[in-house]
């Protein structure tokens, strides 16, 4: 056998030798990583704040769309929030929705490549009140909700909360 | 509001998604990730698992430390993503973690299974098994000390030049070349070394 040794044939032994296998130690990563997330992101998990924190937001929310007038969703959001005794967290609840795409990473959109309304949607929200729960602008969503899409995200959000 | 419809939305959806897939595949888990999305994570500890523990496997030749190394390296990474700049890749900072968590794992002097390493040869004896894996690299690396094991992971597995390397071991590129040479000189000692005992075997019907 040809021992030289080349760089080549050295990077060619180093990837192609058999080494045991880990699929054990891979899947419990992934389950010490899924439980070691809350830590990592203090802002997943907050429900309680965030509930607060929207109801208050809803107050608020509902008088600016008085006089503004905007979309008649949006309205009827903000007069759920304030019935509802707690919300939930918008992007967890936009994160269960994922799906497939090309590239396996399951988001395909940024938040302002979407129509407009998007956004604006988004943009009612007041992003110092819930803290890093509402989509911005370059937020990456699974796809463009439609209209009717964001109102059950937000349906489903007071449902979680309550 | 507007009143967009669901056919406006999936026209917009077509040309974003491959923007998306060209350019941001990673780094769009990345920002996932740091969001807090369980899933990004998983994906990325998917992406780089294999490799990772490759890496580790090679510098500490024992599949348990390997597996705990490889584990530790990735949650250190998740738990430091926080803080990790998007605009720089996430291999070699994957890779700067697992060298030296291997590293930092022999150094310990209270390692039993180092000890358990340097009897692997004799272990042979008793035919190959899926964790002690008779390959001449392997066998040929053992001989090794793990400074100069992990030299080769990072410059001949991973690719990164001297003057890289030297950064990421803490010592001058002079010494990093040297080192790397000293040790391609062992390595392809053992290789030739072990090659007549491998043709022994061969002829005696052995473990090939």
């Amino acid at each position: 056998m040809n021992r030289d040794l080349t760089p080549n044939e050295l990077e060619r032994l180093l990837w192609g030798t058999e080494i045991p296998p880990s699929d054990d130690a891979r899947v419990r990563t992934l389950e010490a990583a899924r439980l070691d997330a809350p830590q990592a992101s203090p802002a997943r998990g907050r429900l309680p704040q965030l509930a607060a924190g929207l109801a208050a937001l809803a107050v608020g929310l509902t008088a600016f769309l008085t006089l503004t007038s905007p979309g008649q969703a949006v309205a009827d959001w903000a007069a759920g929030l304030v019935n509802g005794d707690r919300g939930a967290d918008l992007g967890a609840l936009i994160d269960q929705d994922r799906v497939p795409s090309p590239d396996g990473d399951g988001y395909a959109v940024r938040v302002r490549e979407c129509p407009p309304y998007v956004a604006d949607f988004y943009a009612k929200v007041d992003r110092a009140s819930v803290p890093g729960s509402i989509p911005g602008p370059d937020t990456l969503l699974p796809q463009c909700p439609t209209p009717e899409e964001l109102q059950e995200q937000l349906a489903a959000a007071q449902a979680a909360g309550q | 509001m507007g009143s967009g419809s669901i056919e406006s939305s999936t026209a917009m959806r077509i040309p974003s998604w491959r923007v998306l897939k060209r350019s941001h595949g990673e780094t769009s888990l990345i920002r996932a990730a740091q969001r807090g999305c369980q899933e990004a994570i998983a994906t990325l500890i998917d992406r780089h698992w294999h490799e990772t523990y490759r890496a580790a496997y090679l510098i500490v030749q024992d599949r348990g430390t390997a597996e705990d190394v490889a584990q530790e390296a990735m949650l250190a990474a998740t738990r430091g993503l926080d803080g990790f700049d998007r605009n720089r890749a996430l291999r070699p900072w994957l890779h700067r973690i697992v060298v030296r968590r291997s590293l930092d794992e022999l150094r310990r002097p209270h390692r039993a299974r180092e000890v358990s390493m340097q009897v692997l040869p004799e272990r042979e004896q008793d035919g190959p098994t899926r964790d002690t894996i008779p390959d001449d690299i392997t066998r040929a690396l053992r001989k090794l000390d793990s400074e100069e094991r992990a030299l080769i992971v990072m410059r001949h597995l991973f690719g990164y030049e001297p003057s890289e390397l030297a950064k990421t071991m803490g010592i001058p590129p002079s010494t990093v070349r040297t080192r790397l040479q000293r040790a391609l000189n062992k390595l392809r000692g053992e290789l030739l070394a072990t090659e007549p005992m491998r043709s022994q075997r061969r002829a005696d019907g052995g473990t090939p």
